[in-house]
């Protein structure tokens, strides 16, 4: 990396905590395939799918076996080929009684990269149909669909992409692979995009500085481009949020209660442009994903691409898990969520497995606040954590309301750094839920 | 498995690290930034200061013990926040303060100001200054009447340290006054003919006053120390003292007759309690504003009131007035003085809307 490039950040607060990339160098494999997938048909934000077969059905590979409901849904397809064995209500991460289709492995496997489509010719119209149709969602962890944030409302152009190749939290390095192995494919999506959204001026690709072979790749690759750069980016979480980004490389501030299109920015994660290019080239939906296995203790950690619907027992048993571990979590240990039980598959959030060893795992302790501001200094918008924490606790949500509670982004800085370790996201988000559930009440 | 009680606890949440920055770390590197001043209290003030400190620190741990476990909090005395209490009280009592003094000065800080409201966290006025108000009037006469010299000039007549700790608290030793009453009383003019005025010696602490402030050099040691282990941050002591300094160089000369901007702003910052204030009390995280915008208008705030009790007001030292006032001020600070939030700015706003 050249030492005069220009370091991008953010303006406000952030912390560093242990970065523990243990798997920075192990390329990308294919993880096997399971006896058995479990797919839930609520793998993005907005409206889970509704499911297309029943029970005893044959489907292949790539099948279409969840349909999109509503405006904000994405479709879901087979992961395998195989057999339906049971349609079941089971809890997901993040939502209660979704239906999962369990699929029992059976049949043949299909070479998708065999085939390469021709897009060139393509309108952008059915260019976005064609990532609908393959179910794409944003991979960094939000899972927003992606054909819908490619299609911004009327009125709002576009001229900046940023693809987040950030990977601001610890332990995570899939993206610093896929921007090192995926390279030809992400400068083809990069292109995809383009046709798609033509106002796009310049594109720019953040990498954070802990990731300088990333950042040199490609440096060289785009040598004697102008219209993509390489924007080189401090090692401070939350650099790899939505917000956070846009002022890092732009300058400019998302408008509260607004979207990135707002001011003409439209951020895609690498993993992401990835899958736009596999359902753009060669029509795979997205019924695969990478992820980092990994943790102090781990028997095989590293980089693996994963079928969706893979119960995380069935990586257990290929990779190990340590003796004594404290948690287990789905993503990374800043923002991921804590897995109850082995059973949960792998879904198109996850983005990594990390496994906490007992001396990390943070445990809450709950004491006095000492009113240090440490959470005003590292909250990157802005906010007082501390006040808000101390509203939502005593049920005065629409006061916290008035003073930011919704700008927060959950990133967890401030609960990171609380010397009295309150947890200080659990009860902002705790009001929140609060206040939407007021709000509902009062419309009655 | 992060699982908290009560209303946090409704689900599993994020973050699962932490950072390892916990209370108790705070507590003891305060701890240890105020030993040098304690250090320069027992050089200059002999064992009198010795004494002092152990029984405030004895007083402090019991009260906190018993209130704690009143309280049904446990036993808190390791989080070294009561050490820090009972040191900045010691700091802020004559040389001979007789053990009443102490004791129940110190009572009242830790019972009172800070368990009665809730304990730690929850103390509306920093502890160590409320036990100094307390005793400044309960026994107004032991507070400001008496000031010792330091046994330094007797050490150079041949005494041990022993001989000169008894002889600075006799009675006879002890009619000099501190550098800021006679200031009050008698101007410059008496300033030197008791021989105090002298930088130096106001700047290392060789002059009468409490045990713990009068090092200026000590101090400044703990304060750099709290800034390199980002426990505290700079704007409020620094701004206060500046703002002290600033508004004693243009009022300082009025009260002399000497007219405006004439004032000795270098004597006003190294003399009294000023700098142990300001590094120790003012900033105290629980009883200052959470913003940075709070904290300086907090700071510009102290400074201007102890300037003014300090030239115009009854008493000849302001510090421990002004931060007790400004520490009942700080919840309306936090109100109106609040970080400026992302995406809120007009320009964005706007920009927004008609795009």
């Amino acid at each position: 990396m050249d030492k005069k490039q220009k370091i991008f950040t953010f303006k406000r607060g952030g912390v560093h905590p242990h970065e523990n990339k243990l798997t920075a160098a192990q390329p990308i494999v294919n993880a096997d395939v399971p006896p058995l997938v479990r797919i839930p048909m609520a793998q993005h934000l907005g409206a889970p799918a509704k499911v297309l077969v029943s029970v005893g059905d044959e489907v292949k590979e790539g099948q279409r076996i969840g349909e999109a409901t509503g405006m904000i849904s994405a479709h879901i397809h087979a992961s395998v080929s195989g057999v339906v064995t049971a349609i079941e209500k089971a809890n997901t991460l993040t939502a209660k009684q979704i239906d999962f289709v369990v699929i029992k492995t059976g049949g043949s496997f299909h070479n998708w990269v065999g085939e390469k489509f021709p897009w060139e010719n393509l309108s952008s119209q059915q260019l976005v149909s064609l990532v609908q149709e393959a179910g794409v969602v944003g991979l960094g962890g939000a899972t927003f669909p992606t054909h819908v944030k490619l299609s911004p409302p009327p009125g709002k152009v576009v001229e900046t992409l940023i693809l987040n190749g950030a990977e601001c939290e610890p332990y995570l390095t899939i993206d610093h692979r896929m921007l090192l192995e995926k390279s030809q494919e992400i400068l083809t999506a990069i292109e995809i995009v383009r046709r798609i959204l033509p106002t796009i001026k310049k594109v720019y690709i953040g990498i954070e500085i802990n990731k300088e072979d990333a950042i040199d790749h490609w440096t060289a690759l785009l040598a004697g481009r102008s219209d993509i750069t390489v924007a080189p980016l401090k090692t401070r979480y939350p650099q790899g949020g939505e917000k956070q980004l846009i002022q890092a490389i732009t300058g400019k501030e998302v408008p509260t209660k607004g979207l990135p299109a707002d001011i003409g920015v439209l951020v895609e994660n690498v993993s992401t442009m990835n899958a736009i290019y596999e359902a753009v080239v060669h029509h795979k939906p997205l019924i695969e994903r990478g992820l980092t296995y990994t943790g102090k203790g781990v028997a095989k950690p590293g980089n693996y691409k994963v079928r969706i619907g893979t119960p995380i027992s069935h990586l257990i048993e290929s990779y190990g898990k340590p003796e004594k571990f404290a948690a287990m979590i789905s993503g990374g240990p800043m923002m991921g969520l804590e897995i109850p039980d082995e059973n949960i598959p792998v879904v198109k959030s996850t983005s990594g497995i990390v496994f906490l060893s007992p001396q990390e795992d943070y445990k809450v302790e709950d004491r006095p606040c000492i009113r240090c501001a440490k959470c005003l200094a590292v909250c990157p918008i802005g906010l007082m954590p501390t006040e808000l924490a101390k509203l939502a606790d005593n049920f005065l949500v629409e006061e916290a309301a008035g003073i930011g509670l919704f700008d927060c982004i959950e990133c967890g800085a401030c609960a990171y750094i609380c010397p009295s370790k309150i947890p200080l996201v659990g009860l902002i988000r705790y009001g929140k839920e609060f206040y939407k559930r007021k709000q509902a009440q009062a419309k009655k | 498995m992060a699982k908290a009680k009560g209303k946090a606890g409704a689900g599993l949440f994020s973050p699962h690290i932490h950072s390892p920055f916990s209370v108790e770390k705070v507590m003891w590197d305060v701890v240890i930034a105020l030993i040098p001043a304690g250090i320069a209290g027992v050089y200059f003030f002999g064992a009198n200061a010795l004494r002092i400190i152990a029984i405030s620190l004895v007083t402090g741990l019991l009260t906190e013990l018993v209130m704690g476990i009143l309280s049904k909090r446990g036993i808190t005395i390791f989080d070294g926040s009561v050490v820090i209490t009972s040191l900045l009280f010691a700091y802020n009592l004559p040389p001979a303060a007789p053990w009443y003094v102490i004791v129940f000065g110190n009572m009242f800080a830790v019972a009172i100001v800070k368990w009665a409201f809730g304990g730690l966290g929850y103390n509306f006025m920093n502890p160590a200054i409320g036990g100094r108000l307390f005793v400044m009037i309960a026994w107004s006469g032991v507070m400001s009447g008496r000031w010792s010299p330091t046994i330094r000039s007797f050490m150079e007549k041949g005494m041990d340290f022993w001989q000169a700790s008894q002889a600075i608290v006799s009675p006879e030793m002890m009619t000099s006054a501190s550098a800021l009453t006679v200031l009050k009383i008698d101007g410059y003019a008496g300033l030197y003919k008791q021989g105090l005025f002298d930088y130096w010696n106001l700047f290392i602490g060789n002059v009468p006053g409490c045990i713990g402030e009068t090092s200026v050099l000590a101090i400044l040691i703990g304060f750099v120390y709290l800034l390199v282990r980002r426990v505290i941050t700079w704007e409020v002591p620094v701004i206060y003292v500046g703002t002290v300094a600033f508004l004693s160089w243009i009022f300082g000369g009025l009260s002399h007759g000497t007219g405006w901007f004439t004032g000795d702003a270098l004597f006003h910052i190294l003399s009294g309690g000023l700098m142990l204030g300001a590094c120790f009390m003012a900033n105290d995280s629980v009883t200052s504003p959470l913003s940075f915008s709070g904290n300086v208008f907090y700071a510009l705030m102290l400074g201007f009131l102890t300037t003014m009790i300090r030239l115009f007001g009854g008493y000849p030292e302001g510090v421990a007035f002004s931060i007790a006032v400004m520490n009942i001020f700080v919840p309306l600070i936090d109100r109106y003085f609040r970080p400026s939030l992302y995406g809120y700015r007009r320009a964005v706003l706007k920009k927004a809307r008609e795009s």
